[in-house]
This record gives structure tokens, C-alpha cells and sequence, in this order.
């Protein structure tokens, strides 16, 4: 009962990489629990493991020992099942086809016809903030608006849950608040629930319903703050006293975390 | 270190292999020994004596010799003028526009085409030989000079220009270090075809010797002695095989981690 | 669950797609190397007139394009078969590289010691391995193509390794999506390739031309530009070997430009093309 309520959980997680002379514990004993519909942020120094645990929980890769869950299956059943959607750092766009194309790639696998792939891409693009771009080649789009391809190619599948890795790091801050609230908006229409690293402490104090802090060289999980704005949030929200408390508060938990080591 | 021996190992493992696989198709197709010798009887017939009573070995060994150093004077001088008109092109975007189709057209024309009129001009001595090799040796060095220049960075050039340099401390200092790992790309394919120049000048111009003259007297004579052209045939490769193997090490050694690729 | 109001306009200058640019072709370039074409020209023309050459030995520009036009016809038709052969040798030759390369992607080992060997065997003479083709198919047209599959497979083999080895994020991008191997190869693994084939192509067809014309040289069927070349250079009809040359010269441009095309073509979202 109580695994049903949590989109994400990690129980124990370590990741050692061994490798042609170098041994390194990437994550050490990660527990971190995401509830259904929950809106959480890793943020940490780089480094840190937040990708290598990213990737963990989307069965990029194996952990070494510990659980990891989502939505109550393991990552594999969950990828396998096509519960999650994932957008990189990059847009990871393919250049060959059009934005369209690009958008119903997921589609594609799962072997839904045309016309409801077509249906479905051109209504994410739409919710997306890029309606009429279906024709367009990768390189005719800015980086932001590539970005927002990629999320509507993870949205197309109808996924549950979104991982999404440090996806605004390459776009400068003007449309990197923009897309913030894109995200929220997304996120309010299809309740879906989001793992999303980033390194701008403001980025994620805005969006996250909660904030988990890791700390680097082993990685662990050393504080989960939670975020107790409005739940309604607007480009006002930043101006509101409590959401800089929030950030001081997450600022000087990275700091602590910093100084573990 | 390890790399090259391992890569040594894994190439004479394949020629191994393409040697099972030649025998193995002979034992499939059922091909006759004329058609197609035994690994063994091929090489083995290096070890024969030719009936002017030496060594072939010995034999083969000063034909690669003679095709070698055709090869290589044609080499020098393709290298030579080829780096010169490459820089030329670079040089000026005028010259570059008018040139570079007509460099690239004059690759399109055969070898064996140009070799006739050669012999014309300047009888069939060790000259038209060179000749040949330095027209076959001359496009791809000039193209890949061109190239290496033309891709020097703004930046680098505008840096040269703050600190004043000269045209020379320019094409010195920074266009030639630049392009060297490119031009040494050329250079390779120019080694190749300074060898092929060379045995093509050889053949039916009535060379005294080198491995064009070999190979065709195998190829006239090839149902008293198959081996014979199989053996030839080996030798013109690993001559050509040699010479692009020393390009690359002497770009290796020259350039260190700059050159393109390791040494096999 | 947060809501959240309608965003705010947006900058649609900001945001909008990036331009396109447009390339005008100076006119430099088209009329530098027709002007330097001519002064060449020219010169040859004058020095064959002023010094008197004999015509056996340096014919004059002006013979040459009068005997390219009036057997236009025969050189036409010669140009054609030798294309063929030419053709036919691209043809088996990439389709055994590019083959051989996806085969051995899977094993390194095996993969990295044929590129050793093919990168080494640009240094394959020709002339010393047609006669070989010509004992296991006669002298003969197959022989030719034969020589072209020898000397552009190892080439294609290069260039489709490299193209098939690359990886990129996309990897991960169809690992997250659950995508199977038949649609990882067709969605991503081939089309990824594509450049480097093209750019294969790019350097096998203007040399298989030439190989064709060597090896149709040393032996091949009486219709094509090489046996051709062959007859007239040995019968000391130099105007009619260079008129040939011409041919061939005509050809393999006209061979590089259709692949350039299709390149242009098949690539449309390449960066080299935009």
C-alpha cells in the first residue's frame, strides 16, 4: 500500500565503477523516496552521482548492491513498460527526421499507427509551446526550443514519470525561467512524477515539491528539504520571501555537505 | 609499445587467415594449381633460383630496389612541388578558385593515359619513370597542403597578426605545424601512388628492370610459372605497403599524439 | 498538486527558429578557374604552333576538342562501358565493405586488423594485382570489374567502419525508449552511417573510374576508354589517344558531381550541407 503511493524509491543504493586500473564509489548507500505526482530535485556539486543515480532508477545502468523502484517495479520493468520518459542534457535530437518525427520516435517502437502518432506528437508539441514546428529540422531550432522537443518526445509516451537530467543546463537564464514555468505547467497538466537534477539552486527551490542535496566523492544523499511554497507557482512566486529562505536554506545544506568531506 | 605488438600479432594472425581461407577455397571450387597455387608453392618459390642461375629471391629483391627508387625520387619531387602549390593555393583565394577545380580535374586523368606522352617526351629512362611517379604524387600532397592551410583558425591567425609576425614566421610558425598532420594524411596516399607510378612507367615502355617488367614477363609467362606472379604480385604490395607504413612513422615519431591514427 | 497561470508572452524574436542562410556562390569562383583554364589552354595552343610540334608528340588544344567532337559518338559510347565496369565494381565493392563493417562491429579485434590492412592497401598496385583477375576471368570485362571491387572495397570497408563505430547520445536516447535492435539499426545505426558512406562514395567513384581505365588498359573489352587509349597511344595516333583522354577526363568530373548530388541529396540534414 504505502509502495503505491511513491513514484520513485531508492533503497540502499551504491554504485562502484571498476575499470582499467580505477576504482570509484560513485553512490554510496543513496535512500531517497518520491511520492506519486511529486516534483523532487537533486542538486549537488559535479560529480556528485546525481546522473550516475538518475540513470540507475531509468535502468541506464546497474546499480551494485540496493533497490531502486518505480511506480512499485524495478527500473527494468518499469523502462520495459514504458512508464518513464527521459530528457538529457542535450536535446539528443535525431537530425535525420523532423521534429515531428523526432517527437514520435517512442511511438515508433511501440508500434501505435501513424495517424495516432502524428495525433499524439503534434498534441505534446502543442503542449509544449511549439505548435506548427512539426516540419522543422533539428538545426532550424534554438537550444531551447530543441529542448522542448526532447520533452515532448518523453511526454509522447504518456509516461508516468519523467527523469530529466540537468535539461536546461546548456540554455542561458533568460529561457531558462521560461522554461521552468513551461515545466510547471506541463507537470500541473499530466501529474506526472519528475526526478530533475539541476545545478541552480533557484531552479530548484521553484519547481520541486522537494529538494534532495547530495554531497560528492562517495555520493550520499545528505539532506531532503521540502518545499512548502504555494503550490501554485508563478513568476511571482520568486519574488516571495519564503522562496529565498528556501534557497539559503538549500544553500547552506549543499555547504554542510560540502564540507562532510 | 604493447599496442604495436598486438597489432602486429593481430595482422599477421589475418594473413593466416587469408591464407587457410585461399586454401580452403581452392579445396571447395576445385581449382587447379595453375589457377590457383598452393600458399605454400608461392612461397616457396622465392627460394628458387631464376635460370640466369641466381637467387629469385635475390632477383626480386633488386627489381623492388629499382621500382623503390623511381618511387622515391618521384616521391621527393611530388612532395616538393606539391607543397609548394598547395601553400600558393592556400595562399591567395584567387589562385585557390582557379586552381583547385583544375588540380582536381587533372586527378580525374588516367595514369596510363598521361604515361604514353611522357615516354614521347623523355624516352623510357629512369627520368620518365620519376616523372610519372612525381605526376601521380603531386595532386594529393598539393590537395592536402591546400586543405591543412585553409583550416588554420582565425583565431591563431589573428594572434600571429597582433604579435606582428612576418608572411614567413606565419607560414613557418603556424600554417605548416597546423597542416602537418593532414599533409601526412597526402602523404600516405602520395607514397601509395609513387609506387604504382613507378611500375606503370615500367611496364610496356621496355624498362631495363623493376617490378613492372617482372610482372608482365610473369604474366606473358604465367603457364610455365604461376608462382611467379602470385610472388611479384606480393612484392609490388609490400613495396607499397612499405613505403606508406614509413610515411607513418615518420609522421608518428614526428608529431607524436598530433598525427592521425597510430602507426598501423 | 501545483497549478500554475499561463505563461507569460513569449519572446517570439528570442525565440524564433535560427535562419536560414543563404549561400550565394561568388562569382569568383565560376570565373577564376575558367580563366585560369584558358590561359593554360592558351598557352599550350601556342606553344604547339609556335614551336612547331610535331603532332605525335604534344597535339594542339585545337586538334584535340576537333577530334573530341567528331568521334563524339564512339567516345560517347567507350566512356559509357567503361562506366559500367566502373559501376558495377562501386557496387559489389561497397556492398562487400559496408557488409564486412557491420558484420565486424561486434568484434573489435577483428574489425581493427582489417582496418590496418585496408588503410595499407590505398598502396595496391593496380597493375600488379589486374593480371591476376585476368587469370581467374580471362581477359575480360568481369576481369576489370573485378579490379574496381578489389580496390574500392577495402576503401568503403574504412569509411563504413568509422561510420558504424561512432557512438553518440543517441544510444541512450533508444536504450531509454526500449527500442529493439531492427528499429536501434534503422533509426539510428544506418542513417548515422549514411555521412561517412557518402563520403566513401565520394572518393571510390572518381577512382574506380580510373582503375577501370587502367586495368581496361592492360586488357579488358575492346569498347571501352582504356583499350581504347590503349590502340591509339601504341598506333602513335596521339590525337585521338588525347581526345580519349579528354573523354575520360570528362567522366570521371561527371561521375564526382552525381555523387556530390546524391550526397546533397540523401543528406539534406547534414551539417556540411545546410
Amino acid at each position: 500500500m504505502a509502495d503505491q503511493a511513491l513514484g520513485l524509491m531508492a533503497q540502499n543504493l551504491t554504485k562502484r565503477f571498476t575499470g582499467s586500473g580505477s576504482d570509484v564509489l560513485a553512490l554510496d548507500g543513496i535512500n531517497l523516496e518520491v511520492p506519486k505526482g511529486g516534483f523532487t530535485s537533486v542538486i549537488g556539486p559535479s560529480g556528485c552521482g546525481k546522473s550516475t543515480l538518475l540513470r540507475i532508477l531509468s535502468d541506464l545502468i546497474e546499480p551494485t548492491t540496493g533497490q531502486a523502484e518505480v511506480n512499485g517495479k524495478s527500473p527494468r520493468e518499469a523502462r520495459e513498460a514504458r512508464e518513464f520518459g527521459v530528457v538529457f542534457q542535450a536535446p539528443n535530437l535525431l537530425p535525420w527526421r523532423t521534429v515531428l518525427k523526432n517527437v514520435t520516435l517512442p511511438l515508433q517502437v511501440m508500434k501505435v499507427d501513424r495517424d495516432d502518432r502524428a495525433k499524439t506528437a503534434t498534441d505534446m508539441l502543442e503542449l509544449v509551446g511549439l505548435p506548427g514546428f512539426e516540419r522543422h529540422h533539428p538545426w532550424q531550432l534554438s537550444g531551447g526550443m530543441q529542448q522542448r522537443v526532447a520533452i515532448a518526445r518523453a511526454l509522447s509516451m504518456q509516461p508516468s514519470v519523467l527523469f530529466m537530467d540537468e535539461p536546461f543546463g546548456a540554455l542561458d537564464e533568460i529561457t531558462r525561467d521560461r522554461l521552468n514555468l513551461e515545466l510547471i505547467r506541463i507537470w500541473a497538466q499530466t501529474s506526472a512524477t519528475i526526478m530533475f537534477i539541476t545545478h541552480s539552486l533557484t531552479e530548484a527551490v521553484f519547481m520541486s515539491t522537494q529538494v534532495a542535496v547530495m554531497s560528492a566523492r562517495p555520493g550520499r544523499i545528505t539532506e531532503v528539504i521540502d518545499i512548502d511554497l504555494p503550490a501554485e507557482r508563478t513568476a511571482e512566486t520568486r519574488d516571495d520571501p519564503r522562496f529565498y529562505e528556501l534557497v539559503i536554506e538549500v544553500r547552506r545544506a549543499l555547504s554542510a555537505a560540502a564540507g562532510v568531506h | 609499445m604493447g599496442r604495436i605488438a598486438s597489432q602486429i600479432a593481430s595482422a599477421l594472425f589475418l594473413a593466416l587467415l587469408a591464407a587457410v581461407l585461399w586454401e580452403v577455397a581452392k579445396l571447395v571450387s576445385g581449382t587447379g594449381d595453375i589457377k590457383m597455387p598452393h600458399v605454400w608453392s608461392i612461397l616457396a618459390h622465392f627460394g628458387t633460383t631464376t635460370s640466369q642461375g641466381e637467387p629469385y629471391s635475390t632477383f626480386m629483391l633488386l627489381n623492388v630496389w629499382s621500382t623503390a627508387k623511381a618511387s622515391l625520387t618521384g616521391l621527393v619531387l611530388g612532395v616538393g612541388l606539391g607543397m609548394l602549390t598547395g601553400i600558393a593555393i592556400a595562399r591567395s583565394r584567387l589562385v585557390g578558385y582557379g586552381l583547385t577545380p583544375l588540380v582536381v580535374a587533372a586527378q580525374a586523368v588516367p595514369i596510363v593515359a598521361v604515361a604514353p606522352a611522357l615516354v614521347l617526351w623523355l624516352g623510357t629512362g629512369a627520368a620518365t619513370k620519376a616523372a610519372i611517379a612525381t605526376y601521380l604524387t603531386y595532386f594529393p600532397v598539393t590537395i592536402a597542403t591546400t586543405r591543412g592551410i585553409q583550416a588554420v583558425p582565425a583565431e591563431s591567425r589573428e594572434l600571429f597578426q597582433t604579435i606582428g609576425a612576418s608572411k614567413r614566421t606565419v607560414l613557418f610558425g603556424l600554417e605548416i605545424p597546423f597542416a602537418l598532420p593532414l599533409i601526412f594524411v597526402g602523404l600516405e596516399t602520395a607514397a601509395a601512388f609513387s609506387v604504382v607510378g613507378a611500375i606503370v612507367a615500367e611496364l610496356p615502355f621496355g624498362s631495363p628492370d623493376g617490378l613492372g617488367v617482372v610482372i608482365l614477363t610473369s604474366w606473358q609467362f604465367y603457364i610455365f610459372q604461376p608462382e611467379a606472379l602470385y610472388c611479384v604480385a606480393l612484392a609490388a604490395c609490400s613495396l607499397g605497403a612499405v613505403f606508406v607504413l614509413g610515411i607513418r612513422s615518420i609522421a608518428y615519431f614526428s608529431l607524436g599524439s598530433r598525427s592521425q591514427g597510430e602507426v598501423l | 498538486m501545483a497549478t500554475v497561470s499561463t505563461i507569460d508572452e513569449v519572446d517570439a524574436a528570442d525565440d524564433s527558429p535560427v535562419a536560414q542562410p543563404r549561400r550565394t556562390v561568388p562569382v569568383a569562383v565560376i570565373v577564376t578557374p575558367i580563366i585560369f583554364f584558358s590561359i593554360f589552354i592558351g598557352a599550350w595552343q601556342l606553344l604547339v604552333r609556335a614551336a612547331d610540334i610535331q603532332v605525335l608528340l604534344l597535339p594542339a588544344p585545337t586538334d584535340i576538342i576537333d577530334r573530341f567532337f567528331t568521334d563524339f559518338g564512339l567516345l560517347f559510347e567507350l566512356a559509357q562501358n567503361t562506366a559500367i565496369e566502373a559501376f558495377k565494381g562501386v557496387l559489389i565493392g561497397s556492398f562487400l565493405g559496408v557488409t564486412l563493417a557491420g558484420i565486424t562491429q561486434p568484434f573489435r579485434w577483428l574489425n581493427r586488423g582489417l582496418l590496418s590492412y585496408s588503410s595499407t592497401v590505398k598502396a595496391l598496385p593496380v597493375v600488379a594485382l589486374f593480371p591476376l583477375t585476368t587469370i581467374f576471368f580471362g581477359v575480360s570485362s568481369t576481369a576489370v570489374v573485378a579490379m574496381v571491387t578489389i580496390a574500392v572495397s577495402p576503401i568503403m570497408f574504412t569509411y563504413a567502419s568509422r561510420g558504424f563505430s561512432g557512438t553518440s547520445e543517441h544510444d541512450e536516447l533508444m536504450r531509454s525508449i526500449s527500442a529493439g535492435p531492427l528499429t536501434r539499426f534503422w533509426s539510428l545505426v544506418l542513417p548515422r552511417a549514411l555521412p561517412y558512406v557518402m563520403t566513401g562514395l565520394k572518393t571510390i567513384v572518381p577512382l574506380s573510374i580510373i582503375i577501370a581505365i587502367i586495368s581496361q588498359y592492360f586488357g579488358g573489352s575492346v569498347t571501352t576508354l582504356g583499350s581504347y587509349i590503349r590502340r591509339e597511344s601504341t598506333s602513335l595516333h596521339t590525337v585521338d589517344m588525347w581526345s580519349a583522354i579528354v573523354m575520360a577526363c570528362t567522366l570521371g568530373i561527371t561521375a564526382f558531381v552525381a555523387v556530390s548530388l546524391l550526397d546533397k541529396f540523401l543528406l539534406r540534414w547534414h551539417p556540411s550541407n545546410r
